[in-house]
């Protein structure tokens, strides 16, 4: 199926598609597929179920987007990471915001509340989130809106009065588990997935029924082939130049005795879906405690793509990309599904840019390896991934497993938060190319041994973080990247790391945010400045567009946070502090300081 | 809304503390320079409750108790220096606590004041003295705060 455009043809290729596979269809979905065709929404998180951020709208472009200016802006009402983007659906823009989490519905006419949904959350959520009190967002489907709260609890509220419809328990605070991702709506399904991986907290995805909030199917990322609802003779994975079954005890083989039970691979990032293939994508996190010596074995699947059926949660193919994590390169990024020509071929692709710092390009059909290549020349914990076997090489230099606890390693590069984090890239539709927010920072890092605690962190490591040495001295570069070759096109350096989601138009325009406040439009080509802005604070979250009475807007939340902005948020000083990002990003104290608030642009009335 | 690190936890439930994952010799400053030579201090002068050279390196048992501050993450609440966050400053608690106080402390924890009980972590339970040697060294101020190290063998065999 190609998501390359917008039309009802494909709404009705894709019902009938499902049709033919199956006699039990809901078309739950056929809402949110109906606001997704819709250009002037803003209907899902990334825009579609393919994780593209790409809009069709092209009133604003290159040419007029230097006359961009502010059209209305709102505070949220709460400080600390912003993170996501609000939904606009018709003439309703429905905002989210940190912890406490709260919901408004803005009538676009004139921006006054339609309705507010303020959940009362145990604050004691709170001291088990690592790494800021961010959410990343609400979607929306079949006639409702879903909040994913910090508690864990999802809600679903009916879109238009903001009654609550249902609510789901989705895990247990008081063992460290909370949750950060936004959830996403695909077919019949709410899915959501955990945070805890520095709280020896279990990963594992979740399937929801979108009308009544009961749980259809839990897949876990460790444990037994149930448990991960995993077949040993259908589930595939890349091994010796092609596709394998995984085999039986495919994950118990590779931990030692239960330590899979504290074995993380959690789920908090951008999730994607194919309607045709009937698939969803993810990825899962780092596997447990930071102190890789104390978890022989490749813990698997830990750090690992993931491609199950939407309906029972079955695993088609998986693939790990950093085996016996030394280094906390969580694989939660998000997965971009597009379509690319590869030797005259047209493939289903899936592309990734992971905190490892190579991206990767996969066949999301198959879950074949074709391209895994730095997408930052300095990353060097790796030379690189060998092709037949899937498996990344290690400089032993960089390697914590191999000098022990207790011993400092230094150089590593990229730092723990990698050569990119849970800040999502975009597509480009025109060029094929990928338009990513990137970090340039490396790290030492020096594991201890630790002993699990239910509700504390189970961590076991010292860091601390600074820019990339013997390069621009900046700590981020935007950059333009080839996914059929493998290969950095352009790369614009930063002086922070751009921790917002970018967003490429039909206007030749790519926009993202920077740490110090300003949004940013550069050219899809070369990267070329055209327009920015500074707001109140700190931009993390994603921006996004839509188009109202005929105008088209462009808009952003501000408001500093997440692990890069953890210092700021939380008022820490030590450097070692808030797993290193404190000492690494001191100074964005000279640039800015928290906010709260929503600013939407647009071009001047003519 | 007024932002605060604990703004959101009352002192009546869980921890407010923030998430660090260890601590730099960064408050040295703070504390009298240390001593150029071994130094021993506690109940009996045959065996000193630590030993402690250049201010950083310290014999095997307190180095546990320093490993053991370091895997409980307690400078959550305590601070990366002992100084106080929003649990108390223990620069000062270990002065005016006995030992069994302190052993008390740390295994039943403090419900009402938002101190979990690490009663059945094994490695406090296995090292709450050598800790006790740790947090008494610093209250002291003979050792300094941050990253310890074991103090150097030179013409002893090992494991003197």
């Amino acid at each position: 199926m190609s998501y390359e455009h917008r039309s009802t043809l494909k709404r009705a290729v894709v019902l009938a598609a499902a049709a033919a596979v199956t006699s039990s269809i809901a078309l739950a979905d056929a809402d949110l597929d109906q606001k997704i065709a819709d250009t002037s929404n803003w209907a899902a998180q990334a825009g579609d179920y393919a994780n593209q951020r790409y809009s069709e709208l092209k009133q604003v472009n290159a040419s007029n987007v230097g006359k961009l200016q502010v059209a209305w802006t709102m505070s949220t009402g709460v400080l600390r990471g912003h993170e996501g983007s609000p939904l606009v659906i018709g003439d309703t823009m429905y905002i989210h915001t940190p912890f406490p989490n709260n919901v408004y519905a803005i009538n676009l006419k004139d921006q006054t509340y339609r309705w507010k949904y303020e959940p009362k959350q145990d604050a004691d959520v709170v001291p088990v989130m690592c790494c800021d009190t961010v959410n990343r967002g609400l979607a929306y489907g079949d006639g409702k809106i879903f909040l994913q709260q910090a508690d864990t609890t999802l809600v679903a509220l009916d879109a238009k009065s903001g009654k609550v419809v249902w609510t789901a328990k989705n895990g247990n605070p008081k063992i460290g588990e909370t949750n950060t991702n936004a959830p996403h709506v695909f077919k019949d399904k709410v899915l959501t997935g955990i945070s805890g991986g520095e709280f020896g907290v279990r990963g594992r995805m979740h399937a929801y029924d979108i009308k009544t909030g009961k749980l259809v199917w839990k897949g876990y990322s460790s444990g037994t082939d149930a448990e991960m609802i995993m077949d040993p003779a259908k589930t595939m994975t890349w091994t010796n130049g092609k596709m394998e079954p995984v085999g039986k005890d495919s994950s118990l083989k590779t931990w030692k005795g239960d330590q899979y039970k504290l074995g993380g691979g959690t789920t908090w990032g951008w999730y994607s879906y194919d309607p045709k293939l009937n698939l969803i994508y993810y990825g899962s996190g780092n596997p447990g405690t930071w102190n890789p010596t104390q978890r022989p074995g490749d813990n698997k699947w830990s750090m690992t793509i993931w491609a199950r059926d939407l309906d029972t949660g079955a695993v088609k193919w998986v693939y790990q990309m950093t085996p016996h994590d030394e280094w906390d390169y969580d694989g939660i990024n998000e997965m971009v599904l597009f379509e690319m020509d590869k030797g005259g071929k047209k493939i289903p692709a899936l592309a990734h840019f992971d905190r490892n710092g190579f991206g990767y390009t996969l066949n999301r059909e198959t879950g074949e390896l074709l391209v895994a290549q730095k997408y930052d020349p300095t990353v060097n914990w790796s030379p690189g991934v060998d092709m037949k076997t899937g498996r990344p090489g290690v400089d032993k230099t960089k390697s914590p497993q191999t000098t022990g606890p207790d011993v400092d390693v230094k150089g590593i590069c990229p730092a723990a938060l990698g050569s990119k984090d849970e800040q999502p890239s975009s597509y480009d539709r025109k060029t094929g190319l990928f338009m990513i927010p990137t970090n340039h920072v490396c790290m030492t890092y020096e594991p201890f041994q630790v002993e699990y605690t239910a509700g504390q962190p189970y961590v076991g490591a010292t860091l601390t973080m600074f820019p990339t040495p013997n390069s621009h001295g900046g700590m981020g570069n935007f950059v333009a990247w080839d996914p059929a070759q493998g290969k950095i096109v352009w790369s614009k350096p930063e002086r922070f790391s751009v921790w917002s989601g970018a967003l490429t138009t039909a206007g030749d325009l790519v926009f993202y945010g920077t740490l110090e406040g300003y949004i940013k439009a550069v050219s899809p080509k070369d990267g070329k400045e055209l327009w920015k802005f500074k707001t109140p604070s700190g931009i993390i979250g994603n921006v996004f567009t839509y188009q109202y009475n005929g105008k088209q807007y462009v808009g952003t939340y501000s408001g500093i946070g997440g692990w890069a902005g953890i210092g700021m948020a939380a008022g820490l000083t030590e450097s070692t502090a808030g797993l290193g990002a404190v000492g690494g990003y001191k100074d964005l104290a000279r640039f800015t300081t928290l906010g709260g608030s929503l600013f939407v642009f647009s071009l001047p009335e003519t | 809304m007024r932002v605060m690190r604990w703004a959101f936890v009352p002192a009546a439930t869980l921890v407010a503390c923030w998430f660090t994952a260890g601590s730099t010799a960064s408050a040295q400053d703070q504390h009298p320079a240390p001593p150029p030579a071994p130094k021993g201090n506690g109940h009996n002068a045959k065996t000193p409750l630590y030993t402690v050279q250049d201010g950083n390196k310290v014999d095997p048992k307190t180095l546990q108790g320093w490993k053991t501050w370091r895997a409980m993450a307690c400078e959550r609440c305590h601070g990366p220096a002992q100084e106080g966050l929003v649990g108390p400053a223990l620069v000062k608690s270990l002065n005016v606590l006995t030992k069994d106080q302190f052993h008390t402390t740390i295994t039943q924890g403090r419900a009402e004041k938002g101190m979990p009980p690490f009663g059945g972590v094994k490695t406090v339970t296995d090292n709450w003295e050598n800790l006790y040697a740790y947090l008494k060294g610093r209250a002291n101020g003979d050792i300094m705060a941050g990253h310890l190290y074991p103090i150097p063998d030179k013409k002893k065999p090992a494991g003197s």
